[in-house]
Parts: C-alpha cells; sequence; structure tokens
C-alpha cells in the first residue's frame, strides 16, 4: 500500500514538474488547416498534430486508437466548431481521460474567432440536412475568417504559456501581415472571374465564393451531407444551363462520378479543389490553399 | 504502459462481455445451422435505430433502442412463423431475405438523413473504441439475467437446438426474442459484423474438435478471449480501428484453425451429449 502511494506521489510529482517547466504547448486540432495556422503562430513553442488529414471528410473522421492517447497528452485541443465535428469528436474527448480539454482551459473553439458566419438559422431542423444552426462551419476558406482565428488562437496559446505572450503576438502579427499581403494578390486574381456561376458538391465553398465574387447556383448534394438522387440531379442540370453555370467543384473526398457525368451532360469542367490543406499535393499550407483552389479556377475558367 | 491500459480496458471489457454471451449463443446458432440469423436480428436492429434516427431521436437514446428492439422482435416472430415453410424452403433462405431487405431499407432511409453514409459505417462497425463505462454496466447486466435465463432452462433451449425437441413455437420465440435482446445492444456497441463475427467464429472453431457442450462453450470463450485482445492490442499497437481489427484476428485465427484441423493427426471423437 505504502508503495503504491510512493508510485502515485512520483507520477503526481513527475507530470506537475513537467507541465510547471513544459517548454512547448501539445496542441492536437481536428484539421490540418487548424494545424498549420497553429503551427505558425506557435512556431518554436508547440507541437501541433492534427487528427484529420486534409483529403478526409472532416464531418466523419474514423477514430483510431492514437487519437484517444494524443488527446490524453494534449495542453489545447483547437476544434472548427459549429458541430462540424459533433459526429465522431466527442466520444473521443469524453474517453480521453484528460481533464484540460474535457472541461478545462485546454479546448478552443476556433470559431469563435471567425469574423462573419454564414446561413446561421434560428432552428435546427435535420429534414434539412446537416444542419449546422449557429451557422455554416466551413468558415475558414474566407482569409478574412483567417485573420480572427490567428488572433484567437495566439490568445488561447498566450493564456496557457504566459511566457512566450510576446512570442505568439508577434507570430499572430507575422501571419495576419502576409496573409494581408497575400490577399491583395488572391483578390486581383478573383477579378479575372468576377461573378461566375458555380456548382459545388456540398455547401463548404459558401465563404469562398463569397470572398471571391462567385455566385454558387446550386450543389450535387440536395441537401448537406444527403446523397444526391437521379431526380436532383437531373434538376440541377437545368439549372446549370439557365443560369450559364461554368463549372462544378468537386471535394477530395467525395466521389468525382456524378459530378463528372453532370459536368459531361452540361458540357462544364469539374474541377477537384481541397477545402484544407494537405488536401491535394501543392496546397501544404493555408496560404497555398488559397493560391491553389484560385489558381485553378482562373486556369479552368480561362 | 498504464495509461494505454486504462484506454484498452473499455474495449477489451466490452469485448469480453460480448464472446461471453455470443460465444454461447453462437453454438445454438450453428446447431440449428441458422448462421444468418444474427446478422439478419442485427440487421433488424440497426434498422429498428435508424428508424427511430431518421424520425429525429437520438440514435443511442432509449427510444431507439426500444425502436431496435421492437424490430428485432418482430424479426423473431416472423423467424418463429416462417418455420413452417421448412419443408418447402430451407430457413437461410427466408433469414438471408430479410438481411438483404433490412440493410436495403436502412440505406434506403439513411440517404435522407445527414451524413447517412457515415452512418451505414457505424452501423456495421460500431464504435467499441469509445464505448462507455454506462454502457458495459447495461450491457453486463442485460447479459446476466438473459444468461441465467438460459442456463435455468439449458435443457429446452439445448435439445430445442439440437432438433431432439418438437419445434415448440412458445420456446423457439423465446429463443429468438432473448437472442434478439442481446443482439440489439451488442450492435449498438459493436456493429453488425463485429457481433456476427463473435457469434460465429469461436463456436465454429471450438466444434472443429469438440461436441460436448460444457467443452464447446469453454473453448468458443478461450478463443473469443484471445482473439479479442489480441485484436484490440493490435488496434492499439499499429493504429487502426478497433472493431475491424478485431474480426480480422478473428478470421485469421479461423483459417489457422481449419489448417490445423485438417493437417493434424487427431481425429476428434464426436460423443454427442
Amino acid at each position: 500500500m505504502k508503495r503504491w502511494i510512493l508510485y502515485l506521489l512520483f507520477i503526481m510529482s513527475t507530470t506537475c514538474v513537467s507541465s510547471a517547466y513544459a517548454s512547448t504547448l501539445k496542441v492536437i486540432t481536428t484539421t490540418e488547416d487548424l494545424a498549420g495556422i497553429t503551427k505558425d503562430i506557435g512556431r518554436d513553442y508547440v507541437e501541433v498534430f492534427s487528427l484529420s488529414r486534409g483529403n478526409e471528410n472532416p464531418h466523419y473522421v474514423p477514430p483510431k486508437p492514437s487519437f484517444l492517447l494524443k488527446l490524453r497528452d494534449a495542453d489545447l485541443l483547437i476544434a472548427v466548431g459549429l458541430e462540424l465535428e459533433s459526429g465522431w469528436l466527442p466520444a473521443l474527448v469524453q474517453k480521453s481521460r484528460n481533464p484540460k480539454i474535457i472541461e478545462g482551459s485546454g479546448y478552443l473553439d476556433a470559431s469563435q474567432g471567425a469574423i462573419e458566419l454564414l446561413e446561421k438559422r434560428e432552428k435546427a431542423d435535420r429534414s434539412e440536412g446537416d444542419t449546422h444552426p449557429q451557422g455554416n462551419p466551413h468558415y475558414w476558406l474566407d482569409p478574412k475568417n483567417a485573420h480572427g482565428m490567428v488572433r484567437h488562437i495566439a490568445q488561447k496559446l498566450s493564456e496557457l504559456l504566459p511566457a512566450q505572450k510576446d512570442y505568439f503576438e508577434a507570430g499572430s502579427k507575422a501571419f495576419s501581415k502576409e496573409l494581408s499581403e497575400r490577399e491583395k494578390t488572391w483578390d486581383r486574381i478573383a477579378q479575372k472571374f468576377h461573378g461566375a456561376k458555380i456548382v459545388t458538391y456540398h455547401k463548404s465553398w459558401s465563404y469562398f465564393a463569397k470572398r471571391f465574387g462567385l455566385k454558387v447556383v446550386g450543389t450535387i448534394e440536395p441537401k448537406p451531407g444527403i446523397p444526391p438522387s437521379p431526380a436532383h440531379l437531373f434538376d440541377l442540370q437545368n439549372v446549370i444551363r439557365k443560369t450559364n453555370a461554368r463549372l462544378i467543384i468537386v471535394e477530395p473526398y467525395f466521389d468525382s462520378k456524378l459530378p463528372t457525368a453532370v459536368g459531361g451532360q452540361t458540357g462544364i469542367p469539374v474541377v477537384i479543389l481541397p477545402t484544407s490543406t494537405g488536401g491535394v499535393k501543392g496546397a501544404d499550407q493555408y496560404f497555398d490553399l488559397i493560391d491553389y483552389n484560385l489558381n485553378q479556377i482562373q486556369k479552368v475558367l480561362q | 504502459m498504464n495509461e494505454i491500459f486504462l484506454f484498452l480496458l473499455p474495449p477489451l471489457l466490452a469485448g469480453f462481455i460480448l464472446v461471453g454471451i455470443h460465444g454461447y449463443f453462437g453454438l445454438h446458432i450453428l446447431e440449428r445451422g441458422i448462421i444468418f440469423v444474427d446478422l439478419s436480428l442485427a440487421q433488424m436492429a440497426a434498422l429498428g435505430a435508424v428508424t427511430a434516427f431518421v424520425f429525429g431521436f437520438d440514435l443511442h437514446g432509449g427510444f431507439a433502442y426500444l425502436a431496435a428492439f421492437s424490430a428485432t422482435l418482430i424479426g423473431a416472430l416472423f423467424f418463429t412463423w416462417s418455420r413452417r415453410f421448412s419443408e418447402w424452403i430451407p430457413q437461410e433462405a427466408i433469414i438471408g431475405t430479410v438481411y438483404a431487405l433490412g440493410s436495403a431499407i436502412a440505406i434506403l432511409m439513411l440517404s435522407k438523413a445527414p451524413e447517412g453514409a457515415s452512418h451505414v459505417q457505424h452501423m456495421l462497425i460500431g464504435d467499441i473504441l469509445t464505448v462507455s463505462w454506462e454502457t458495459l454496466l447495461q450491457m453486463t447486466i442485460l447479459y446476466t439475467l438473459i444468461g441465467v435465463f438460459h442456463f435455468i432452462f439449458i435443457k429446452q433451449f439445448t435439445s430445442l437446438s439440437r432438433g431432439n425437441l418438437p419445434k415448440q413455437s412458445a420456446w423457439d420465440f423465446l429463443f429468438y426474442a432473448t437472442f434478439g435482446a442481446v443482439v440489439t445492444s451488442s450492435v449498438a456497441v459493436a456493429g453488425v459484423l463485429l457481433v456476427f463475427s463473435f457469434l460465429v467464429i469461436p463456436a465454429s472453431i471450438a466444434r472443429l474438435w469438440t461436441r460436448d457442450f460444457g467443452k464447446l462453450l469453454g473453448g468458443a470463450w478461450i478463443i473469443g478471449l484471445a482473439a479479442n485482445t489480441l485484436g484490440i492490442i493490435i488496434s492499439f499497437w499499429i493504429d487502426l480501428p478497433t472493431g475491424g481489427t478485431v474480426i480480422a484476428v478473428l478470421g485469421v485465427i479461423y483459417l489457422l484453425a481449419l489448417l490445423i484441423r485438417a493437417y493434424s493427426a487427431h481425429k476428434p471423437t464426436l460423443s454427442k451429449t
């Protein structure tokens, strides 16, 4: 018995010591976008791991044992929020045995930093599909929101590791500065296809489209998260013809067979664009992601 | 290492509980030669839960459980009733049809639900990795009650399965109903495929060497527990989804057992008790 108590004390003391003198924060994010941004802010003082890969559907990530172990050791868990991860994350967090992220200060909902949220609804109605009543959760695809997310994440990192407050703020400022620079270029590229009408698979592109002057006239899914039916695709073809839509965008984790068929029928191109960093080769960072998507669209629409 | 063990423990215990009851039911199922009754009833349970879900109830809530159990009972009643056709059609034909139909209807219903595809996958594979302690406790209580019930009437149930009793509808229905209750909660935790594997594989392997009921049960349990433990350890070690890994391990053990049985000199004594 005595030995057990000593053993327990030893473990407790080592964990206390290690957290008090921790030089880095262990951060787990649900998506690679959040991981990349957090790494850019925290640099030498964060170790970041993303639970999903960029080419996975963030609505449903199959749980693996390593997720539990990673979550157990995390100082901070950052989620996209707005119920994007509600299908898989809560059970893992509950099982993580990590009080910090279960009810402590180690959980951050990045959407709280977002500047503008679209498609908010008064109440959730499952018959309307994958409803996220607080808003469409794909907000990171508007760089404006990235500014807010970066600030929000930097604040959290400073709160957890106050000694490095200045360092994190510097990281956040540098990110925002480069983002502002890039935005000028992006807006210039977007000018070239301003007002173009597009069709997307899922409603992942609302923010991106609004920001860069694209108009989404229809989706391959009849409602978010609901697979397409023949009747809906037939209607969609009419919409494409009537509105002169010029492009179909498909996320890497959806089957492109049906969109390709619709594109073939209506004679418009189909392009696979990542919604997250790491979703395709050449989009390994947040800046690259937006770069890649804009350049692809420009190339296809020329 | 201690830490990892704490994470391993819930799925490990869930597996043990599942092996305990399904190893036993598996013996009956194999004796009766109605292998797919489990897949079928499991699918009915999943269909019931999915129906509740589509109508806006929580997939793991009380109402979903009730719906799942009702659907399973309907299936059980139907199987009892349809035994009368066994003169013309093997019962497996009817059982298989119910499985196909149940799956098809579930898929149709989920096609109208958000992220339906992920729920279809969940229905098959379950989430044994993140099973909660409450669920474990509920399972233990329910399965113990059913286990005790079967233990009391073991004579009736075994002779019924071995065809030594006239096909009495009441006992037959009781068998299906208790089995359905087990399958309903097992499927919610472990998914249709893992439940089927726990039911059929350990009992099948045991039958390669003995017909004695006690030895069969002991053998099925030992094989099931070993496969479950090994599968979960491998799942943590190589970081694979837990349910699928346990099924794969069971499959490998099954194949090895078949090979050993085929090429070993030892002839089994097929004494019936």
